[in-house]
């Protein structure tokens, strides 16, 4: 990895040069960082860098789309890479641009600038936006970033304002309160998903809002101040406030800042408009108000959506008005909806273990405003909006469980029936999350909220600490990660944590064997250390070009050196160990593993040691025996001296009787 | 496996039973000579009935052997001297003190080798089981060198260590061998 402040430029692929020490904040688009960007052979292209939170998930998916778009009026990638970036000392994405020719339009949202007049929003803006627009719909993505910071006025050529970048951060995660709509203004940022056009339309509109006046609307409100007033006066009300708006520019208004999204005006509706077809603003969609006030938390409620907010931001306390009836009450009474007293009915009614405070309210929360994100204590989320909630804030214990807590009282189905039309758009993601549940529940390693992380987010590069600081987001970059890793000296105790192998398992599907089942495996203490070594061997061999890595094969002979106690022969570990550190010296884990996994030498081992065993034992029997004998000695010698004095008088009788009969019979 | 027993029984049995028809004709046929080993053994006869409790009977064989060989000399001039019947001359030698002391000081000498014998075989046994416990002992040290002290634990039955780096073990094993010496 490059070395601190040192490096004054940065290559990207040899084709790029992005000067560390030339940053470019007029361009900066939080949290991405601009610099000055050279092209290696053809200096006289002026580019802009962005440098991506690496802690924060990027639109890869966008960048094929994106790739396929050619309008002039769209800050459109040039190349993209993933670079070591001195400052942050870690690897970082970074995309590259061709710099704006003009300068943005606001550099904050509290600058004010001279309105624009109606013909120069259409002409400079609206229909360069529409033709944006019109590509994203036939690619089937979404912007998420529409705001005059990310604007940027047109060059001397047409004049035209070109669309800023959207693909450096999490969709709309810095999209300010203002130019989101209410539904994603009741969610955490991270959980607002890509959402649909309808939501950069409502932006459009915003946008547009701002030229008119000349700032940014609800300058000076809080966040959750622009949220009530929206919720209080509906998002036109809201924003436009006492502002002078001619009628053309009140027909789109009305029609992009709807709240209701079916009502929304589409591209298309934006695309007549934009060329001239003028018809009569269309009226705001009001939600229906209720004919005197439910009061909770000392606020007195008019509407489901505002009730819902209030019940979701104090949840504790809402409980006891759902329990006791006095929601269905006002519900009945105040505001005769019998559909919603009919869904805080179903909300309700939950068998056994499903009966929690914590279901009731998340249940009746989305009864109550079936179009707001899902809440569950402090995790608010549109359902496409989990899986980046999960990739920001995956690590938090909160977030983890209210997810898991989600998933189990299968709010995504209550959430699902509730709504008025079906969501036909969402059946590929309710699959995803369905299956999530089912790897949530399992603790494994591989499994968990790891694995769920890296299956809902295709592109969130491995969180692992082993290796976080390289950026990976493919299989192929993992192995020359972890040859760095192991080169600069970490000192690593292990090769596959819970997230390299969660990373593993969701990148490298075809090819696993058991490895990840035995990771966790507690009979035997070095199945796990082998199993991590087997399945980066996997990786190593299944790659479209097999590479050496030597220093990553050194870090696993120091991780497998305990292994060798499988051997209880001690000159046999000594040669493995040598063994070891040859096949190392290789750079291929496979020729590790048959060194040190070698199932012929391991029973000859283990047989050897069980003859090895019995001999000791019978030594000890024998010796035990010996002892045993010293105590009886003086019994034993007696029994033994008269064997011998027998046999003594046996021989010498032998000897006498000869003796006796030679002189007898011979003399 | 299981007839053996029964056929040592019967084989016992019918030499018993051939003892009985030969004693009494070797007895009538041979009187003279079974009187003198009647005198002669004594001895034997006294370990046999009255000292020697061991089912070998080795006692009665160290004294009897050799008793038995005090008496031939005689038995051997009583068969020479004229037949099988002859009375006057087993009077002769059982009346001659000489010869009742050479039949008995055999018998003595096979009571000597009978009491000498097991404090020799004591000191025998005491240098072999030294030797045989040095052996096995440097067989196991042997064994745990190569093995492991698992093989130890194994053998006793105990369950084995994971972590039987023994280097330490043997370390000190080796310095508390080397300590007596200096």
């Amino acid at each position: 990895m490059a070395d601190g402040a040192s490096a004054k430029r940065v290559k990207l692929r040899d084709r790029y040069e992005i000067a560390v020490d030339e940053p470019l904040p007029a361009f900066d688009n939080p949290p991405a960082v601009a610099y000055k960007v050279q092209h290696v052979r053809d200096d006289r292209r002026d580019l802009v860098g962005l440098v991506c939170d690496p802690k924060m998930p990027t639109r890869f998916d966008l960048i094929d789309p994106l790739s396929r778009i050619d309008t002039p009026y769209l800050l459109n990638i040039r190349d993209w890479g993933i670079v070591d970036w001195p400052p942050e000392g870690r690897r970082c994405p970074i995309f590259i641009f061709e710099r704006p020719e003009g300068a943005r339009l606001m550099s904050s949202l509290d600058d004010t600038f001279e309105p624009m007049r109606e013909e120069s929003i259409l002409e400079l803006v609206v229909n360069p936006i529409y033709q944006v627009l019109r590509d994203f719909r036939e690619h089937h993505i979404t912007h998420r970033a529409i705001r005059p910071t990310n604007l940027y006025m047109g060059g001397s050529a047409t004049g035209r304002f070109v669309l800023g970048e959207c693909v450096s951060a999490a969709p709309a995660v810095a999209q300010p309160f203002a130019y989101e709509t209410i539904e994603n203004c009741l969610s955490m940022p991270a959980g607002r998903g890509p959402g649909t056009l309808a939501d950069d339309l409502y932006a459009l509109g915003v946008t547009i809002l701002s030229l008119m006046t000349g700032k940014s609307p609800c300058q000076g409100m809080s966040d959750e101040e622009i949220l009530q007033t929206k919720l209080s006066k509906g998002s036109y009300g809201a924003l436009t406030q006492q502002s002078r708006i001619s009628l053309t520019v009140m027909e789109a208004l009305r029609g992009l800042l709807n709240d209701d999204p079916t009502e929304r005006w589409t591209v298309d509706d934006l695309g007549l408009w934009a060329n001239g077809r003028r018809g009569s603003p269309i009226q705001q969609s009001v939600e229906a108000r209720a004919s005197r006030s439910f009061s909770f938390m000392d606020k007195d409620h008019y509407t489901c959506r505002e009730l819902a907010h209030t019940m979701a931001t104090n949840w504790d306390m809402a409980v006891a008005i759902v329990r006791d009836g006095t929601v269905d009450t006002w519900l009945r009474r105040a505001l005769g909806d019998d559909a919603k007293v009919g869904a805080m009915n179903e909300a309700k009614t939950l068998a056994g273990e499903l009966d929690t405070d914590d279901n009731v309210v998340a249940r009746s929360c989305i009864a109550l405003d079936p179009a707001a994100p899902i809440c569950f204590r402090d995790f608010r989320s549109n359902i496409d909006g989990f899986a980046n909630v999960l990739a920001m804030h995956g690590e938090s214990g909160t977030t983890r469980n209210a997810f898991a807590q989600i998933m189990q009282y299968n709010l995504i189905a209550f959430w699902d029936e509730c709504q008025p039309r079906p969501r036909v758009d969402l059946v590929g993601l309710y699959r995803d999350l369905r299956r999530a549940r089912e790897v949530l529940s399992r603790t494994s390693t591989g499994e968990g909220i790891e694995r769920v992380i890296y299956d809902l987010n295709g592109n969130v590069p491995c969180k692992s600490p082993l290796v976080e600081a390289y950026y990976i987001i493919e299989m192929d970059q993992l192995l020359p990660a972890m040859e760095l890793m192991a080169g600069s000296g970490s000192g690593a105790r292990h090769l596959v944590d819970r997230h390299i192998a969660a990373f593993i398992a969701t990148h490298f599907t075809n090819h696993r064997g058991n490895e990840l089942r035995d990771l966790d495996n507690q009979a035997d203490p070095h199945l796990p250390t082998l199993a991590s070594v087997r399945l980066l061997s996997l990786v190593q061999e299944k790659s479209r070009r097999v590479m050496p890595y030597p220093k990553l094969c050194a870090l696993a002979v120091k991780v497998l050196e305990p292994t060798v106690k499988r051997f209880h022969n001690r000159q046999t570990r000594k040669r493995i160990l040598k063994a070891m550190g040859d096949a190392g010296e290789s750079g291929r884990l496979l020729e590790l593993l048959t060194v040190v996994d070698n199932v012929e030498i391991l029973n000859t081992d283990e047989r050897r040691f069980h003859e090895a065993m019995r001999e000791y034992s019978e030594a000890s029997h024998q010796l035990i025996q010996l002892e045993s004998d010293i105590h009886n000695r003086t019994n034993i010698a007696r029994e033994l001296g008269a064997q011998a004095s027998s046999f003594v008088s046996g021989v010498v009788t032998t000897i006498a009787f000869i003796g006796i009969f030679a002189v007898s019979f011979l003399s | 496996m299981a007839k053996s027993p029964a056929k040592k029984t019967k084989k016992s049995s019918s030499g018993g039973m051939l003892a009985w028809i030969v004693a009494p004709v070797l007895g009538i046929a041979a009187m003279p000579t079974m009187l003198l080993l009647l005198i002669g053994m004594a001895p034997t006869l006294v370990a046999f009935f009255i000292v020697d409790r061991h089912p070998a009977k080795y006692t009665t064989r160290a004294v009897g052997y050799l008793n038995f060989c005090g008496c031939l000399p005689y038995a051997i001039d009583l068969w020479r001297s004229g037949g099988v019947w002859d009375f006057e001359t087993l009077a002769e030698i059982v009346s001659d003190p000489f010869s009742l002391l050479v039949m008995y000081s055999m018998a003595a000498v096979g009571w000597l080798i009978l009491f000498a014998s097991p404090p020799v075989v004591a000191a025998y046994l005491a240098v072999t089981s030294e030797m045989k416990e040095k052996t096995l002992k440097a067989r196991q040290k042997e064994l745990v060198v190569t093995w492991g002290k698992n093989v130890r634990l194994g053998a006793m039955g105990a369950e084995l260590d994971d972590d039987d780096d023994d280097s330490a073990e043997l370390e000190e094993q080796a310095a508390a061998e080397t300590a007596p010496s200096s």
